[in-house]
């Protein structure tokens, strides 16, 4: 074209993309090491156990999960993530977390460390925190065992 | 006061730990080397270091290890060897008199950033021995450091017990006076120190830095005016406020009276009377509202001599009904028009509340991450994610998708990206918010416009149709009724005006005050104590000139200290003009001293802790030398005084023999200053 403004090409830069909070590994480290911290016996939590909290706090409904648990509640729906298994993977190549012979998840020293600062910090995961806290320990396995088990349909 | 107990910097070799540890008591202490280049200066550094006043002998932009000598952070030389250093870092224990603190601080270290520094509250011999010693973590040199509770200087500041004053900054904000500005006035540095007179304050946009300085260290009662000023700031949001406040009251109260309001003043200011008068309100059609009632009054009175009967005006009043019959079917149309924005517009300000709910979380989440990746730094890992933790390739903070391709923002980006979206979705639904207001306001307008149509449209037609020959028109009762209604609302509305005029003239006459109020302000508003203070200043600094020889002026009668910068003059002049190269060190001392002799005999802020780097600068004969340290041990031990000085020649030697042994501590360097721990 003889009219043509432009003269040079256009270049376009890949500009960097946003990834959301609840993608970031520096985020989903600490918050699956809080749950064990906060609602697992002796730091441990089984995977389906970390699911099913990880599950609630993000659809942000743990009321449900209580109701559930104190038995007066629906059989609540469960979605299963992988980012979930994949932070696990990390939070075990970081030294946070160290897996048990009977397949459970622990936190090793470093990571108590590590959570029992993020907790003294009020500031830090306020939500998370609270959530968690109020959800405490009462999952114990036996309930989850309770909520997979096929006889219940 | 601020006294410096100990000092001790580990070097990491393969060699081994060099480093030095001394302490320091309470007078004068001598850092002393036979020879040059032993590392007094990097001693200091150290100190300056710890304390996060790197920026005194860096400047603004020295922050970090970045300014600090060799020897911490890339190689250090023993017997004819270097070895290359691995990590450094330094504890300061400092005491405000009643409690103790050690501080920490890396100068290099793979795993944490230096601008962490760790408090332990305890000296330092119990840090090795005691593991439960309490200890926190502070940022320092970043924004909010000497603000936020968990800033470095805020710690500092509230240590010392200083409470640093409110000051104006260059780009008309007001600031905190910054410690590092305080401390430049006390630790005078070797390469920059002794070009000025508190040459070595790095420059933080404080307007008037010097004189800021200088008036906090004698404590002066500027601060006092600053307060003022504040007040009348506040004054200044109220007049504005009501100001604004009456103005929106009356715009409304004619707008729903169908008026509109002229010649307003949207801001405040002196009204003269004839403006006052100028403001003045219009109907919708132009009329002024008092010419309005008098219409609408006469308009009345001829209802009221009239009594026409039906029959007489029948065509008429077909008319009449026809034409009122079309203008409410066009403002119903209007309503369903606006009716349908409006719920438009309701949706979208629905959608945006939530957006901005869910951007909030967001932001408060992606910053808890940031501040997740700094705790992780502490704990000897980093969930910076920049490499992977096992095969230490590079990957991204993304744990879903392979990111080979694709480059993420990083976790202060994101923050900023989420931060302008935000802004974005505010600016859009503070526009809804608006025009929903706006359509609200119509709506209800044309409504009640409907309303009395309808009304009259009932009455003409029963008029046409209903009634008896003889009996008075409804339609005119009704427009009489009308008229009445009309002419009540819009004297109120004069009466509401009155009130405005009154009230503006009150608020006017506020400003008037408030102006003055402003402008009687002094600029330099020193009391008489402060006069005192600053007297005092110039005779101590002369008596300190005199005994130091200063030589570069007959009569020292000449010389004042400047009101309007508080630094030294002769004859108005700036002091150091007219001054010899040796003689302005002798400046240097004698004013350096005077800041804190003033403070100590009138109570000032002086953190009472002077560092000279080489005070024997420009070949000052030792004679003068020896003045100089004999003033330093008559301040006794109200103070702590550092010195670092190199004794070369015998009379220097001489002159610190000669002290009395209990006036002063010496921390002799024969070597070097870090060897082998």
């Amino acid at each position: 074209m003889d009219n043509n403004i432009i003269m040079g090409d256009i270049v376009f830069d890949v500009k960097p993309d946003a990834v959301p909070y609840n993608c970031r590994i520096s985020y989903k480290v600490p918050q699956i090491c809080l749950i064990m911290y906060l609602c697992g016996w002796n730091c441990t939590c089984s995977l389906v156990k970390l699911q099913i909290i990880s599950h609630f706090l993000k659809s942000d409904n743990i009321d449900d999960l209580i109701a559930y648990i104190d038995g007066q509640g629906k059989i609540p729906v469960i979605r299963f993530d992988s980012t979930v298994n994949s932070t696990l993977k990390f939070a075990v190549a970081y030294g946070l977390v160290n897996q048990e012979k009977n397949g459970k998840f622990k936190l090793s020293e470093n990571g108590k460390n590590f959570v029992s600062q993020i907790v003294k910090n009020k500031e830090l995961l306020v939500y998370e925190t609270n959530t968690l806290k109020t959800l405490s320990k009462k999952l114990s396995e036996e309930k989850i065992k309770e909520l997979f088990d096929p006889r219940r349909y | 006061m601020f006294k410096i107990n100990r000092l001790k910097v580990e070097i990491e070799t393969v060699n081994g730990t060099y480093g030095l540890d001394e302490c320091f008591s309470k007078g004068l202490n001598f850092i002393s080397s036979q020879d040059n280049t032993k590392g007094k200066s990097s001693i200091l550094e150290a100190i300056y270091y710890c304390l996060g006043f790197e920026q005194i002998i860096g400047g603004t932009n020295g922050i970090g290890s970045k300014v600090l000598t060799s020897v911490f952070k890339s190689s250090i030389e023993d017997k004819n060897k270097t070895w290359s250093v691995l990590e450094s870092g330094a504890y300061l224990e400092i005491s405000n008199g009643i409690s103790v603190v050690t501080i920490y601080r890396n100068m290099v270290s793979d795993s944490k950033d230096n601008k962490l520094v760790t408090v332990y509250y305890s000296d330092l011999n119990s840090i090795s021995n005691n593991h439960s010693i309490q200890s926190e973590d502070y940022y320092v040199n970043m924004p909010n450091s000497a603000t936020s509770d968990r800033g470095f200087h805020t710690f500092l500041e509230k240590f010392l017990h200083i409470e640093l004053p409110i000051v104006n900054a260059t780009d008309g904000n007001d600031r905190k006076l910054y410690l590092q500005m305080i401390f430049s006035a006390s630790f005078i540095e070797q390469k920059h120190g002794w070009g000025d007179l508190l040459s070595g304050m790095p420059f933080f946009g404080i307007k008037e830095s010097k004189k800021r300085t200088i008036e906090y260290l004698l404590n002066l009662g500027v601060f006092e005016t600053e307060k003022e000023k504040s007040k009348l700031k506040d004054l200044k949001t109220k007049i504005d406020s009501n100001w604004k406040s009456i103005i929106d009251t009356i715009s409304l109260e004619s707008a729903i009276r169908d008026c509109y309001i002229l010649n307003i003043p949207v801001h405040p200011r002196i009204l003269k009377d004839f403006e006052v008068n100028n403001i003045s309100i219009y109907t919708n059609k132009g009329i002024r509202i008092d010419k309005k009632i008098i219409d609408l009054e006469k308009e009345l009175n001829e209802l009221s001599e009239l009594k026409p009967k039906v029959i007489d005006n029948f065509e008429e009043l077909h008319n009449e009904l026809e034409l009122t019959e079309k203008e409410i079917y066009e403002l119903d149309l209007k309503v369903k028009n606006i009716t349908e924005s409006l719920s438009f517009e309701e949706e979208s300000v629905n959608k945006l509340v939530k957006s901005i709910d869910i951007l909030n979380k967001d932001i408060q989440n992606n910053k808890d991450v940031a501040r997740l990746q700094k705790l992780g730094s502490d704990n000897g890992f980093d969930i910076e994610t920049e490499c992977c933790p096992v095969c230490k390739q590079k990957i991204q903070d993304n744990i879903l998708v392979d990111t080979s391709n694709n480059i993420f923002m990083n976790i202060d980006q994101n923050i900023q990206h989420l931060i302008e979206q935000k802004k974005l979705l505010e600016f859009s639904l503070n526009g809804h918010i608006h025009s929903k207001k706006s359509l609200l306001n119509q709506k209800s307008q044309i409504e009640s416009n409907i309303i009395t149509l309808t009304k009259l449209a009932q009455t003409i037609r029963s008029d046409l149709y209903e009634s008896v020959d003889t009996s008075n028109s409804e339609t005119i009762i009704l427009k009489k009724i009308n008229l009445q209604q009309r002419i009540e609302s819009l004297t109120e509305l004069t009466q509401l005006y009155d009130k405005f005029r009154s009230d503006i003239l009150e608020l006017s006459d506020l400003w008037t005050n408030y102006l003055d109020k402003k402008n009687s302000l002094p600029k330099e508003n020193y009391s008489n104590s402060d006069y005192k203070k600053i007297n005092l200043l110039k005779t101590k600094f002369i008596d300190n000139l005199k005994e130091y020889n200063y030589s570069s002026l007959s009569d020292f009668n000449t010389i004042d200290i400047s009101k309007d910068t508080l630094l030294p003059t002769i004859d108005g002049f700036d002091m150091k003009f007219d001054s010899s190269a040796s003689d302005s060190i002798r400046l240097i001392w004698a004013y350096t001293l005077a800041l804190l002799q003033v403070s100590i005999e009138m109570n000032g802020n002086h953190p009472k802790i002077i560092v000279f780097d080489e005070p024997a600068q420009q070949s000052i004969v030792p004679e003068d030398m020896n003045k100089f340290i004999n003033s330093l041990v008559k301040l006794g031990k109200k103070s702590q005084i550092i010195l670092a000085i190199t004794l070369n020649s015998d009379e220097l030697n001489n002159i610190v023999n000669k002290l009395d042994e209990n006036s002063y501590y010496n921390i002799s360097i024969e070597n070097k200053a870090f060897s082998l721990l």
